[in-house]
């Protein structure tokens, strides 16, 4: 149990490990692709460690980098090629940064700490805590970005109900302050999130 | 587009830290003073500007002949790796100097996003092996400048008071966007303006 | 057995199964999305005739326009759907718009872009080329600086993006007129 809620606030991969920073501010102009994003990392985070256990006495210490770099991106390849062919829509506006979840340090990071030095179950809950808290920070930043510079929170649209994908939030979404979903936004949310939290950590140490 | 314009656009306009997110984790990590951020920059600089050429020598040479473009990940990031090996012990026999200098920054750009980033750009922009070069250059120039002004930032943070909260990471991202916020008023415009 | 050759050799055999798995799922999607693409190019093509329907693609020697798709009706030419390269912030974008022979533009859509998303992306909805739709005959050409527009506040999106789309539409019409 412990393994899989680490990774959500404790061992936070972005706001306590600070890793995979890439990704997590350049997609996250949108609810939907940080969603996208979390999932598609959490995805090959999870295929990786499986692998990189099982392999851990197969592969030499010396030549372990180029051996993790290439079981992270066939699984990364697998990945894009799946979303190309039924999620073409995700996949466009995930761009070039799907393919960079290669180096997304998250991933390597975790074979190297964890993964092959722990069984295969330890590593496939590492993986899905992992993956999961990195999923939440990327909404917890899309959602702020979001709403603030554009004035809509987009999720999946739901055809059954009429939903189109798009929660317009009023007042907002007519003087929206744009530069929220520009990269000096990003740095900026990240920064204040990261000093929200180093806060809250430090009232509790006291 | 001009080499020129491929100069101005990595350096200043589409500045891969900056403007592209990529490449972020050196940015913070290693920007605490001068002359790791200057190192870094200088080691970063080297490998874009031969993986660049190399990669697209790869895709070009190797994998469209074989129809086999969907393994550019791969290769490229192996590519990459061996690269960065490479580098480490050419630098390390002839010039123990610059090994000492750059020695520890090698390792780390394998996995800088910058790296393979620019050589995806190249190939997705359509980009001849000269104008690749060119835009490994200059990607890794404008990372060098912003890792460099950023570390001059935090040098002078030092002696400010700064919130409790704030100290660290979280006063470099903010700087980082107030920087990234300054960076914004180098448009495609200027470039218009500039050469037409 | 030799360290290196055996390094080697345990690299070699996890390239070359990754290589193999690789092949194995691209077999799979490959056809899957050649599909998705086709779908949506013809998509956007009924989309953008207004009456009648598109030809087959020419490809064209032109580095703004790329291609061509004449639309017939009823057997008479009656415009032309082009394939515009427009550069934007984030790199090239790729339009595809409607023209009738003289060279007002009917319709536009754009197809691929690597603009940042959320911003440039403005430009994918469908009011976006409205301001540009009905121009680009003789004496009213497509605005291609915001002033040049009747409300110059409500273009949304950045300064770059209009740029980028109006100048590849304005190229468009321009070649359509000086083709006839």
């Amino acid at each position: 149990m412990k393994e899989l809620t680490k990774g959500i606030y404790r061992e936070n991969p972005i706001f306590v490990l600070v890793l995979g920073l890439c990704p997590s501010l350049a997609v996250t102009t949108q609810v939907v692709n940080g969603i996208g994003m979390g999932i598609g990392t959490m995805f090959v985070l999870i295929c990786s460690n499986i692998m990189i256990s099982l392999l851990k006495n197969v592969i030499p210490d010396e030549i372990h980098i180029p051996a993790y770099i290439v079981v992270i991106a066939s699984f990364v390849t697998i990945l894009d090629l799946m979303m190309q062919a039924y999620l073409p829509a995700l996949s466009a506006s995930l761009g070039v940064f799907v393919q960079l979840i290669v180096v997304n340090c998250v991933i390597l990071g975790r074979a190297e700490a964890f993964a092959s030095k722990h069984g295969v179950w330890d590593s496939v809950k590492d993986g899905i805590g992992m993956g999961i808290g990195f999923t939440l920070s990327l909404v917890l930043i899309a959602l702020i970005r979001e709403s603030l510079g554009a004035g809509t929170i987009t999720l999946f649209p739901i055809e059954s109900l009429g939903f189109n994908g798009e929660i317009r939030i009023p007042g907002l979404v007519n003087s929206p302050a744009r530069v929220m979903t520009l990269s000096a936004g990003a740095l900026l949310v990240m920064g204040y999130l990261k000093a929200a939290i180093n806060g809250i950590n430090e009232r509790k140490g006291r | 587009m001009s080499y020129i314009g491929i100069l101005i656009t990595y350096v200043f306009i589409s500045n891969l830290i900056l403007s592209q997110f990529l490449g972020l984790c050196p940015f913070i990590g290693v920007s605490k003073d001068l002359e790791s951020a200057s190192g870094m920059g200088f080691a970063v600089t080297f490998v874009m500007t031969i993986a660049s050429l190399v990669t697209w020598m790869v895709y070009h040479w190797v994998l469209i002949p074989l129809n086999v473009e969907y393994l550019q990940t791969v290769t490229f990031i192996l590519t990459i790796a061996s690269l960065v090996q490479l580098v480490e012990m050419v630098v390390q026999k002839y010039s123990p100097a610059l090994y000492k200098a750059l020695g520890i920054y090698l390792p780390l750009i394998t996995t800088n996003c910058g790296v393979l980033g620019i050589a995806l750009i190249n190939i997705n922009q359509g980009y001849n092996l000269m104008e690749g070069f060119m835009a490994g250059f200059s990607a890794g120039l404008g990372f060098m400048l912003a890792l460099i002004l950023m570390s001059s930032i935090r040098v002078k943070m030092q002696t400010e008071r700064v919130p409790k909260a704030f100290k660290g990471i979280p006063i470099a991202f903010i700087s980082g966007g107030l920087m990234a916020l300054a960076f914004m008023a180098f448009d495609k415009a200027l470039l218009t303006n500039l050469i037409g | 057995m030799n360290p290196i050759l055996d390094r080697t050799l345990r690299l070699a055999v996890i390239c070359s199964v990754a290589a193999l798995l690789l092949g194995f799922v691209n077999s799979l999607t490959a056809p899957q999305i050649e599909q998705h693409k086709k779908e949506e190019l013809q998509r956007a093509l009924n989309e953008l005739v207004v009456s009648g329907e598109a030809g087959e693609a020419e490809a064209l020697d032109n580095i703004l326009v790329s291609a061509r798709y004449p639309i017939t009706d009823g057997g008479d030419l009656t415009g032309y759907i082009l394939a515009l390269n427009g550069s934007g912030y984030g790199g090239e974008m790729k339009l595809l718009a409607s023209y009738s022979l003289d060279g007002t533009l009917l319709k536009a859509i754009l197809m691929e872009n690597n603009e940042t998303p959320g911003l440039g992306k403005k430009a994918e909805k469908s009011e976006y080329m409205d301001k540009f739709i009905g121009r680009g005959q003789e004496g009213n050409p497509i605005p291609t600086v915001k002033s040049m527009l009747e409300k110059p506040d409500a273009v949304g999106g950045s300064t770059i993006t209009f740029t980028g789309v109006s100048r590849a539409l304005a190229a468009g019409s321009d070649y359509i007129r000086e083709g006839n």
